[in-house]
């Protein structure tokens, strides 16, 4: 089984409503179309100096994979995330 | 029996049939195109009601709430909100899902880097196409800073895109009339560019930069992956979005909606035309417009209703203005801008109120 931890980015310190929405998405799409594959969330505030330094600034919710920021300012569609994750899965 | 079995058989394959015609890909056209439709006729309502009211003001009959059972006041005027504002709210809605979606505010926010006098002007104009939820504030806010913005500049984006978002500036024009909504627009602009620009005068202003220069120094590159968003990718975001603000907004305007028809009931006409008009009426309503901290959309309701009962232009124009100051905004904006920054665009908004209201009696000739 594939394994992958995924970063949800909001202004909270914890999982607002689009960062929970942001998180179900995925959650979905994992479920329907890679269902081989767990998932770990993590989740971290965009507005800390220490995410800043590391990622710079972002528009809540982000999704980052990989240290690599794949989607930010909106909550993200299922085929989005399903191109999103074919590419860090393939 | 057989007969049955076939029947049967037959329903199952042709609704095997309508779901492989209708599969995922064919049902988000469906769905772009009538999103699509839904905006044009929306669009062309607006219009076709525009042509038909041009060069008319907004009615005016007053209907007399105290006439009816106390249970019915909120009744009457909800739907006599509904008929006078479905179509402004509806496009309001939608076309924010729209921009929200389509205007890319990303790159935009780079924009903003830097304190000459055409960012603050900048930082005002664009504020109102920043359609954000409550926990995205203070990342936009960050945003803007860590694109070497100055604190003013951010300031003037913040005291800018409350007063005078989408929805506020289409549903004051259709509700109140597009003379006040214009120039509530304007002099909230120029409240916010002067309150940015006199914020980056201060100290306080240049230790903050320092400060924030320490605390959030980028280190290092930033991978990034863009996925290619369809047109469908796009009109589903700006579709859920339009939900999500709806069932945001709609329960909070229908609770505002009800408190205020028991206002516009029970509130004697004389106490309107005395403590609301003229210039005592112009500071009574400077006073009064921040605290009372009213949703923006329940607050043009409410003035369109002062202004029936007897309030003049000039002082519901002062009325408007003071969104600013509310004293629930304040508490976290102190966090942003200190106690001084707060009190500065405080004072710069409350006098601003003055001024607009009395600049607009002047022109209008309406008693001081």
């Amino acid at each position: 089984m594939k394994e992958l931890t995924i970063i949800i980015g909001g202004g909270l310190d914890t999982y607002c409503i689009n960062c929970s929405k942001t998180r179900d998405v995925v959650k979905k799409v994992v479920e329907k179309k890679f269902p081989d594959v767990h998932i770990d969330f993590d989740h971290i505030n965009i507005s800390r100096p220490e995410s800043i330094s590391k990622y710079g600034p972002m528009l809540p919710p982000c999704i980052i994979i990989q240290d690599t920021i794949v989607h930010e300012g909106s909550i993200p569609t299922e085929s989005i995330v399903e191109k999103i994750l074919e590419h860090f899965l393939k | 029996m057989a007969v049955s079995d076939t029947m049967h058989e037959r329903r199952i394959s042709l609704k095997k049939r309508f779901l492989n015609y209708f599969n995922a890909e064919r049902r988000k056209k469906l769905y772009t195109i009538f999103y699509f439709i839904v905006l044009a006729a929306l669009v062309g309502y607006f219009i076709y009601s525009k042509i038909k009211l041009l060069f008319t003001t907004p009615p005016t009959e007053s209907i007399d709430y105290a006439a009816y059972e106390w249970y019915i006041i909120p009744y009457v005027y909800i739907i006599n909100y509904i008929k006078h504002a479905w179509n402004s709210l509806l496009l309001a809605f939608m076309l924010s899902g729209v921009i929200y979606e389509f205007v890319p505010t990303t790159s935009i926010r780079k924009w903003l880097g830097g304190g000459k006098f055409y960012h603050y002007l900048l930082a005002a104009l664009l504020a109102p196409i920043f359609v954000t939820c409550s926990c995205s504030v203070i990342p936009v806010y960050v945003g803007i800073l860590a694109s070497g913005a100055s604190l003013g500049v951010a300031m003037t984006f913040f005291l800018m895109a409350p007063a005078a978002n989408f929805i506020t500036i289409l549903m004051t024009g259709e509700y109140i009339g597009w003379n006040l909504g214009l120039w509530r627009l304007a002099w909230s602009f120029v409240a916010a560019v002067l309150s940015g620009i006199l914020f980056d005068r201060l100290r306080v202003s240049r230790e903050l930069r320092n400060q924030y220069d320490k605390q959030y120094a980028t280190t290092g590159q930033v991978k990034r992956f863009e996925v290619k968003k369809t047109i469908h990718d796009r009109v589903e975001t700006a579709y859920k979005f339009t939900l999500d603000i709806m069932k945001n907004i709609l329960p909070r305007l229908l609770l505002g909606l009800v408190a205020v028809s028991f206002l516009i009931a029970y509130i004697p006409d004389e106490w309107i035309t005395t403590y609301f008009t003229g210039f005592v009426g112009i500071v009574i309503a400077a006073l009064l417009g921040g605290p009372l901290y009213t949703p923006t959309l329940v607050e043009i309701v409410m003035t369109r209703s002062f202004i029936l009962k007897g309030m003049d232009n000039a002082t519901a124009l002062s009325f408007m203005m003071g969104q600013p100051y509310d004293f629930v905004s304040m508490v976290p904006n102190s966090k942003y801008f200190k106690w001084k920054g707060v009190l500065l665009y405080s004072i710069v908004s409350f006098v601003i109120s003055i001024l607009s209201a009395v600049v607009y009696a002047l022109i209008y000739k309406i008693p001081l």
